[in-house]
């Protein structure tokens, strides 16, 4: 009976602290979340994809049930590989989507909602943003930040004339000479290089004098007097300026070698400077006007990382990457490789913009001197493309290929549904 | 014929025969067919919608831009084909004539090589070769001269032939070892008797080796034009310009060519339905040409 009453209190005993440390284990260590391995698709630039390692690095650190299969993609080829991959029913969960693209996904209905709300997205960017990328309730993509057109000068060709920043002028009728003057005394042969970039200076002239691309979302304007005197005003350059010559090399190339003291591109490249010419010392400034005056050209949206994923079981995985994305540190890293004055407030206003050669895009977009005119998608700037490509290298005269351009962009948009998700208006 | 079973008795030439049918069925005639269903669609990658007619419409009548790169392509084919095929006979008939096994060899291979070289290597590399300032080779060669430059991939009226140059410069070795083949199958006994007749070089290659030549040549036109008509690499590497958002197609979209353009509707601006007719359209013209060509050429000789 004794060892009975002995055994049954043991029993008990042994009962209870099991019980005790079971419990103890569960409070200890939460059930362990199943492992999971997200696709990440970036566009190929190299500088950002060598700086987001160490951030894939610690967001796997941070989340050991999570991998990371990161891939990059060439921003021609997105669209293409990222469709195959959608019909493949492999389709990357985490995607930078370029706004060239985004109007064909959104409209696809491929991308996911991102796990923000409205009060998260204007503390973080702004009401602006937070109504403009406002998607059938929901936002499915954000702005990294904004570009514009600017003017990059190389300070050693600068220094070597005798010059400085404060001397460039800042109407084209001085702009010009200056520009030869200051090839002329550094021995390069492209005073002002525009060569591959002339459809975009055409159209930040365009805007310069008081011109549109888009009186709404229905409506192109690529015919209107502003671009036709813009378009003649970009061949005059070439032929009666000769600033630059349709058979150099082009324009990247020419100033990212030092054979231009001058060059115009959007503020991405800024981020190309700084990664493949890094032998050369450059700043930026506003481009030239016809009085000094802003407009300096268009502004527009970068976007954007988003969400993807088709397996609910890679949700909490992809949005938690996707929300590492968004921070401060990633985007403060980022904006500037990217060339882009960044849509987030906190790194728009830190330290970063405040010199060069990032100032300068951020006080145009900031104060207003460029026009931000919405991102239409690449089958209506095609028209514009072509329309320069006939009359920088077909002879025709701007009027004729301009409204041309203007019928065909016409004629596309009247059939688009739904594009222009933001900028002006959205769709009637 | 009597006797003559369908399906093999033996269970592995069956088995065999069905892959390889299945193979054919779901990678060249399922796509061709989805093609031609997806021609009459607003369609892209992610959704469609029978529109009938409306895309061969609008390829007829809205669309310039997709009806030049017709002409383009159609111009392309027509500098192509009877440049590589008379050139490819030309270097025949010297490879032919030479005794030595040894040189004749490397003459084979030295004109044969251009074929076989990856033709995105080769597009690269002319472009370089043809850069409009006087930094291009071929115009470093022009200004020996006092020609020159020469803006060959820049000018809207000789880009196309420019392209055309590189692709003639490409294929004529294969017309080569082609009509090389043809012409170790004419019996010598002819010429022999032609020779005998009285007959000179001219007359015997007139009326010998032309005419029992022609199914070779046939054969070599109808290849070269199904490959002219298909052109894509070359336009696309060589005359896109190098900025964001560019367009392929050249200068003034004047080497825009069908296959180029059907990967721009599709693959940039999502318009698969659109791309799949303009497809077709290739597809009837390819066929109607081929056709034609055997109707034209196919004439057997026998002596």
């Amino acid at each position: 009976m004794k060892k009975l009453v002995s055994l049954l209190v043991l029993l008990l005993l042994l009962v209870s602290a099991g019980v005790v440390f079971s419990g103890g284990a569960q409070e200890a260590e939460p059930a362990a979340k199943k492992p999971v391995s997200i696709r990440v698709w970036f566009t190929t630039r190299q500088p950002i994809v060598d700086m987001s390692q160490k951030y894939i690095e610690k967001y796997q650190a941070d989340n050991p049930w999570a991998k990371v299969n990161f891939l990059t993609v060439s921003e021609a080829d997105m669209l293409a590989k990222f469709t195959t991959a959608h019909m493949a029913g492999n389709q990357p969960d985490v995607t930078y989507i370029d706004e060239i693209i985004l109007d064909a996904m959104v409209n696809a209905d491929q991308l996911r909602p991102l796990p923000v709300d409205e009060a998260w997205v204007t503390k973080k960017m702004g009401k602006d943003v937070a109504a403009r990328f406002k998607v059938k309730g929901n936002y499915y993509v954000l702005p990294n930040g904004n570009m514009t057109g600017l003017l990059f000068y190389n300070t050693d060709h600068l220094k070597t004339a005798g010059y400085d920043a404060t001397s460039i002028p800042k109407t084209w009728e001085k702009f010009i000479p200056f520009a030869r003057t200051v090839a002329s005394k550094n021995g390069v042969k492209i005073p002002f290089a525009f060569n591959g970039a002339g459809q975009s200076l055409a159209e930040a002239v365009a805007y310069q004098l008081g011109g549109t691309s888009f009186l709404n979302s229905e409506t192109c304007v690529y015919g209107s007097e502003e671009w036709i005197r813009a378009a003649q005003f970009c061949v005059d350059l070439f032929d009666k300026y000769k600033t630059d010559s349709r058979d150099n090399v082009n324009a990247r190339e020419a100033f990212g070698t030092g054979n231009a003291p001058f060059t115009f591109e959007w503020s991405w490249f800024i981020g190309m400077m700084q990664g493949t010419y890094t032998d050369i010392h450059f700043a930026t400034g506003p481009l030239p006007t016809e009085d000094g005056t802003p407009p300096y050209g268009r502004y527009g949206d970068n976007a954007g990382f988003s969400v993807t994923y088709t397996d609910d079981k890679k949700k909490e995985a992809a949005e938690l990457f996707w929300m590492m994305l968004m921070t401060t540190e990633f985007q403060k890293e980022f904006a500037p490789l990217r060339g882009l004055v960044s849509a987030h407030l906190e790194v728009r206003d830190s330290e970063l913009y405040a010199a060069q050669p990032h100032i300068t895009a951020k006080e145009i977009i900031s104060k207003g001197f460029a026009v931000n005119d919405g991102d239409p998608p690449s089958e209506i700037t095609t028209f514009r493309n072509r329309a320069w490509s006939a009359i920088k290298d077909g002879g025709q005269d701007p009027r004729s290929a301009l409204q041309e351009a203007e019928k065909g962009a016409n004629a596309v948009l009247a059939k688009m549904d739904n594009w222009l998700l933001w900028g002006k208006e959205g769709r009637k | 014929m009597k006797g003559v079973r369908f399906f093999p008795k033996d269970k592995t030439a069956i088995i065999v025969l069905l892959l390889s049918a299945l193979f054919f069925i779901f990678a060249k005639w399922y796509p061709i067919i989805n093609t031609f269903l997806l021609s009459f669609k607003e369609a892209t990658f992610f959704k469609e919608s029978w529109i009938g007619l409306e895309n061969y419409k609008k390829l007829f009548s809205e669309d310039k831009v997709s009806l030049q790169t017709f002409w383009n392509t159609l111009k392309f084919a027509l500098m192509v084909v009877p440049a590589t095929a008379i050139i490819g006979l030309a270097l025949a008939l010297f490879v032919h004539q030479i005794k030595d096994f040894a040189v004749r060899s490397l003459f084979n291979a030295a004109f044969f090589i251009p074929f076989v070289v990856p033709i995105v290597a080769i597009a690269i590399v002319w472009k370089f070769m043809f850069q409009p300032s006087e930094i291009g080779l071929f115009n470093q060669v022009l200004g020996f001269f006092n020609i020159g430059p020469v803006r060959w991939l820049k000018n809207p009226k000789i880009a196309l032939a420019s392209l055309a140059f590189l692709s003639v410069w490409k294929r004529a070795g294969y017309a080569m070892i082609i009509y090389l083949s043809g012409l170790l199958a004419i019996p010598g006994t002819f010429y022999e008797a032609a020779r005998v007749e009285g007959a000179n070089a001219w007359q015997s290659f007139r009326r010998i080796t032309l005419p029992l030549l022609a199914p070779t040549t046939l054969f070599v036109i109808v290849v070269i034009t199904i490959g002219s008509l298909m052109v894509f690499e070359t336009p696309y590497v060589m005359t896109t310009e190098d900025f964001p958002g560019s367009i392929p197609g050249g200068p003034a979209n004047s080497t825009n060519v069908v296959v180029l353009n059907i990967y721009q509707q599709a693959f940039r601006f999502n318009h698969i339905g659109y791309a799949s007719a303009s497809a077709v359209i290739l597809f009837v013209i390819i066929f109607t040409i081929s056709f034609i060509q055997f109707k034209f050429i196919s004439q057997r000789y026998e002596y």
